[in-house]
């Protein structure tokens, strides 16, 4: 078998090529999981990718390579957060509903288009604040899921985590997701009359 | 016959297709017949979009780009 990257005696020539065009969409994925660390988030996982390079065999699997050990990265600093206590309340989150809460407090009260317009204030970077604001065990599944597009069979094996773990962690994350827009927008001013166009 | 607490809790998962067959067909079985809990189900797609939305390309601020690329020729060297 032939191994496609040129090889040296390190066998690592060619890796700043590869992950260079990768490198937006990693550094796209480590602000969503960690915020201001991404940076060096992703410095770690090219480290750990540099050192393993010469196990790709294929190069158009770059990207999906170095997401891998991106979230392995990741997965390795969250098992140390876990065991921080989390930093939100988190006793009555279960039940809350985004839906009846908008429709309860009625923050647009001219508006036809009550949820939608209560979603429409937020940019790209409110969603990313509103996520970073959310503890990191329940951000992880959250971010992975929904924005990553990763099933959670398969975030359970990147994570390293039992099913079950991670679709609690997903439905408290879900949960911790619509409070905190809520908070978001009320500490933000986004629930004002103007903030409606 | 589950309640709306009951369907409300597991609408995500059921917009997933990650619920069991059996709570799968309550949670059908109740927006049936719940004009709120479908609501609630709307709004919950809508969530999902707007989740998906926010994966938009980032761009890639030309400080970090450079301090990458050093750190990444760097390891060939």
């Amino acid at each position: 078998m032939t191994n496609s990257h040129p090889q040296t005696t390190t066998g690592r020539t060619g890796f700043a090529e590869a992950v260079t065009p990768c490198l937006p969409r990693l550094y796209g994925t480590a602000r969503r999981l960690v915020g201001d660390g991404a940076e060096d988030l992703v410095q770690e996982t090219l480290l750990r990718a540099f050192r393993s390079f010469h196990q790709l065999k294929e190069p158009a699997a770059t990207a999906g390579w170095l997401a891998r050990i991106l979230l392995n990265t990741f997965r390795d600093r969250l098992r140390s957060e876990r065991r921080a206590p989390a930093e939100v309340a988190l006793d009555d989150v279960d039940d809350f509903s985004l839906y009846r809460h908008i429709a309860e407090e009625d923050p647009y009260p001219y508006s036809d288009r009550l949820h939608l317009d209560f979603i429409g204030v937020f940019g790209r970077d409110d969603v990313r604040a509103v996520l970073l604001r959310l503890p990191p065990i329940y951000r992880a599944p959250l971010v992975l899921r929904y924005v990553e597009g990763y099933s959670t069979k398969e975030i359970a094996r990147l994570l390293s985590l039992p099913l079950g773990t991670v679709l609690a962690q997903l439905h408290r994350g879900r949960k911790l997701f619509e409070r905190s827009l809520w908070e978001y927008a009320e500490s933000e001013g986004l629930l004002e009359k103007e903030a409606v166009r | 016959m589950i309640n709306c607490a009951e369907a409300v809790r597991q609408l995500w998962q059921y917009l997933d297709e990650t619920l069991k067959p059996e709570a799968r067909e309550k949670v059908g079985e109740h927006l049936a017949f719940c004009r709120d809990c479908c609501g609630e189900v709307e709004f919950a797609r809508i969530l999902q979009d707007f989740l998906r939305s926010s994966a938009v390309a980032e761009d890639l601020p030309a400080d970090v780009r450079a301090r990458l690329h050093s750190f990444v020729t760097g390891l060939e060297r």
